[in-house]
């Protein structure tokens, strides 16, 4: 029995220590793995051959890259980070490994890499609900932009607000202001803390409509709940609603960026500025490091990107993904998460905090 | 339509693609039957190498391996007791006590035939309905969502064993396990502490290793080798699915992969739903005779079916509508969009020759599947004979790995442990542990989606009789649990009346 308690105990006691090893040793091992590589001419030959110099840089990763991804495998940011992961892994030689950690709106992830080694390699995607809205929603969450250097922005997306005019009849901003007045203006967003339920509390506070939420898990349940009748009205990206659009299901009635919508055929769809209410927003994913990493690696890695994308190869990826690349530099992305950031304070100190 | 077809065909009938679809089902298979793998890890590590590959090819070996996963379940859910995937939860309930009873490879020749049964079954409602299908599926709101995981949870009354108390309580305590995290609705955080690794909540696969696996080693600590060897029976000579056991589970699996192909159908539902309800059904439906829970081979051939009912019915969603049925499927959102696929309302019309080779790719995914299956099985009955003091050993490495790698975390491996302590000490008070699986499951849908409908009906409760799909469930579960109660009665008398004049014939 003894035995038997001593062995069940020992099972796990070595698997945890298999389980266990913190974030911090793995560039260790990799390191070390790299130095044996050095040791076998063959492979570092191999390596020399297929690793560039990315923007006349002389970054030289000495271990794999390690990139976190704080949402679950398969969503459009995840599907992009792929990508470049295979670009950078082109360009240096080395792995590219896309570790999938989604919780806490990217809080995760980040303890992960503040844990990780101070190097280029390790870089982890974001978006601007991580820095602007998450903070301010969920006290034990502590990212500060400041913390974090901006490699490259990946991803922009407009944000729209969706009507199905065949059950309301709303054509416009101004139909939805005359519906209103008469019916309860129930709209479909995610959960308080995400970025379509701030646009929509702003705009409905701003306007004085009174407007609850139900609330789901992704903006693609949104807009079926809004196909589906269930809500009247959703604020969802752009590319999530193009097929709804293109069928004639769903209108877009406003679009939160600072310029007028064009991307759906034969439609202009007029910003929330112009309809009076000082709302600017757009979703924004870019790739981050630590702060403290050489600045000439994090841009010599942006300029491995930015040349990737310039590939035919990257070209039928992204084609076939709908993605439009979007890579701005460290500090353009921290201007835009900046300007996010005091816009969702403002409001969260209005509409939210009380 | 016939040239689209065509085309499909000529894309799909490659050897190229019968080699992926085999890789895809056999890698499934594997990490589907290894606790704490999954199809979702085999899918996200074989991504990256789909890029250099066909549209096709990729998305017929990704999809395969979907299926092989969703069998694999039941591999480890017979043999050791503990389910591979939580859609194979409730074909522990009948598959092991069959390993028990000597019967292993009957067990898991009944799942390989039930599941591909439904994934037939369900291929083919994707390949010839799914749009129509979609039309339906897009009335579901959050009144029905509740009415259908109100109807799930009612199914906990069939799976709590002799007290239907204790059932409950456990059914309690897997709903409130589930509030751990964001609340869904407010956006606050529950019961975190703090802790940020808690704030997705409680993992589902972690709970279940530590209900099934971790407690039954612990169980087997103060057992001998010679202890537990003999509550496992020799296994017959004749462990094999008869022609009879194929005629009497027909009927069973072909309303079970109906079941499984609805639920699959509705957006963000899946198998692990869809087995239970099933099982319900086919226990509420038992003859004299049939022991539900003792080895009962209905009981594997309803979950089986139906979670793989399930699978090919979860792409409809998410082909039609681009709304992933469950976490697989939300990987394989992915996979689509990677290769070119705009999932959505236009699919079909946008890329019909493609997609009609991967949804006829799926047809014969099921059949590989069986035939894989077969002789993969050979092997895996072979874990049986493994001495139980090595097979727990490892088991106990494999679920710490396992548990670790659904978040790459150490805090799944630490709620392993304290449920698999937990868990032996509610079966030592007989606490039932498979209605903590279905309130953990359901809980989260019930409770968001009452809260939704409430919004939306502005606090009104009649909005639940208000809705025809809703009202119809809400009855559907009343008459059901109303049913089962008469049926449990009827049906106790019934076998012990069976068991009697049975008794009595053999003494003559």
């Amino acid at each position: 029995m003894r035995r038997k308690v001593v062995a069940l105990i020992s099972a796990v006691v070595l698997a945890m220590t298999g389980c266990g090893a913190s974030p911090a040793e793995k560039p260790a091992e990799t390191t070390a793995a790299a130095s044996e590589k050095k040791n076998e001419p063959a492979d570092s030959k191999n390596n020399e051959v297929e690793k560039t110099e990315a923007g006349g840089s002389s970054f030289s990763p000495e271990k794999d890259f390690n990139i976190r991804v704080p949402f679950a495998a398969g969503g459009s940011v995840d599907t992009i980070v792929r990508i470049f992961g295979q670009g950078l892994q082109k360009t240096y030689g080395n792995s590219a490994i896309i570790n999938n950690m989604p919780g806490a709106n990217g809080a995760i992830a980040a303890a992960d890499l503040d844990s990780a080694k101070t190097d280029a390699t390790e870089l982890m995607a974001g978006g601007i609900a991580m820095f602007a809205l998450a903070p301010l929603f969920n006290k034990d969450v502590n990212l500060n932009m400041d913390d974090y250097q901006f490699v490259s922005g990946l991803i922009e997306e407009d944000m729209l607000l969706f009507v199905d005019p065949s059950r309301s009849k709303i054509e416009d901003w101004a139909g939805f202001q005359e519906y209103a007045k008469n019916n309860r203006i129930i709209f479909g967003s995610n959960t308080p803390g995400g970025a379509t339920h701030l646009l929509a509390t702003m705009l409905f506070g701003e306007s004085g409509i009174e407007a609850e939420a139900v609330t789901s898990d992704g903006s693609a349940k949104d807009l079926l709940a809004l196909a589906g009748g269930n809500v009247v009205c959703t604020v969802a990206p752009s590319s999530l609603g193009a097929q709804y659009v293109e069928e004639g299901t769903l209108l877009p009635i406003a679009v939160f960026s600072e310029e007028a919508y064009t991307g759906y055929d034969g439609l202009e769809v007029p910003t929330v500025k112009s309809l009076g209410y000082d709302i600017v927003f757009k979703s924004c994913n870019f790739v981050m490091t630590k702060k403290d990493v050489d600045k000439n690696d994090v841009e010599a890695v942006r300029q491995a990107m930015i040349d990737y994308s310039e590939t035919d190869e990257f070209k039928e990826l992204a084609t076939n993904a709908g993605y439009t690349p979007s890579l701005r530099s460290g500090e353009e992305v921290r201007e835009i998460v900046q300007n996010a950031y005091e816009m969702c304070q403002g409001a969260y100190e209005k509409y939210y905090a009380k | 339509m016939s040239q689209v077809i065509a085309e499909a065909l000529a894309n799909l009938l490659t050897v190229e693609n019968l080699i992926f679809v085999n890789i895809g089902i056999f890698v499934g298979i594997l990490f589907g039957a290894i606790p704490g793998m999954n199809g979702n890890l085999a899918i996200t590590v074989l991504l990256p190498f789909t890029f250099q590959m066909g549209t096709v090819p990729a998305l017929l070996m990704l999809t395969a391996i979907f299926f092989g996963a969703n069998f694999g379940g039941s591999i480890s859910s017979v043999l050791i007791n503990t389910p591979g995937t939580n859609a194979a939860a409730a074909t522990l309930i009948d598959g092991y006590p069959m390993c028990q009873k000597g019967q292993p490879r009957r067990a898991l020749d009944m799942a390989l035939v039930a599941s591909t049964f439904g994934g037939l079954f369900s291929a083919l409602c994707l390949l010839f309905f799914a749009p129509q299908i979609s039309k339906v599926a897009i009335k579901f709101g959050s009144p029905e969502y509740f009415a259908l995981a109100l109807f799930g949870l009612s199914v906990i009354a069939s799976v709590s064993g002799k007290s239907l108390v204790k059932g409950l309580i456990s059914g309690g305590l897997g709903i409130l396990l589930a509030t751990v995290g964001i609340d869904s609705v407010s956006g606050l955080t529950r019961f975190t502490f703090g802790n940020l690794r808690l704030y997705n909540g409680i993992k589902m696969l972690a709970v279940l290793l530590g209900v099934y696996a971790v407690s039954q080693m612990i169980g087997r600590i103060n057992r001998t080798e010679s202890v537990v060897a003999s509550e496992l029976k020799e296994t017959d000579k004749n462990d094999r699915i008869t022609k009879e056991d194929l005629k009497n589970t027909f009927s069973t699996m072909l309303k079970s992969s109906a079941i499984g192909a609805f639920i699959g159908a509705i957006p963000g539902t899946g198998g692990g739903i869809a087995s239970f309800i099933a099982y319900n059904e086919a226990k509420r439906c038992a003859k004299p005779g049939e022991a539900f829970g003792e080895g009962e081979i209905k009981g594997v051939a309803a979950p089986e079916s139906a979670n793989n009912g399930a699978t090919a019915a979860t792409l409809i969603p998410l082909l039609t509508l681009g709304i992933p049925g469950d976490v697989v499927a939300a990987t394989l959102l992915g996979a689509f969009t990677m290769h070119g696929l705009v999932v959505g309302p236009k699919l079909f019309a946008n890329s019909g020759p493609i997609v009609y080779a991967v949804l006829i790719g799926c047809v014969i995914s099921q059949i590989i599947m069986f035939l894989q299956g077969k002789y993969l099985l050979k092997l895996f009955v072979r874990i049986t004979h493994v001495p139980q003091d090595l097979l727990t050993a490892i088991l106990v490495v494999i679920c710490c790995a396992g548990a670790f790698a659904i978040g790459n975390s150490e805090l799944d491996v630490y709620i392993m442990l304290l449920f698999g302590a937990v868990a032996y000490f509610m079966q030592k008070v007989e606490f039932p542990p498979v209605p903590i699986v279905l309130g953990m499951v359901l809980g989260p849908t019930a409770e968001s989606n009452l809260r939704n409908s409430l919004v939306m009906s502005g606090g009104s409760w009649s909005i639940f009789v208000k809705r025809p799909i809703c009202l119809a469930f809400i009855i559907l579960t009343f008459v059901l649990i109303v049913l089962l109660k008469k049926g449990d009665e009827k049906q106790r008398k019934a076998t012990s009346r069976f068991m009697k004049n049975e008794e009595e014939g053999k003494s003559e």
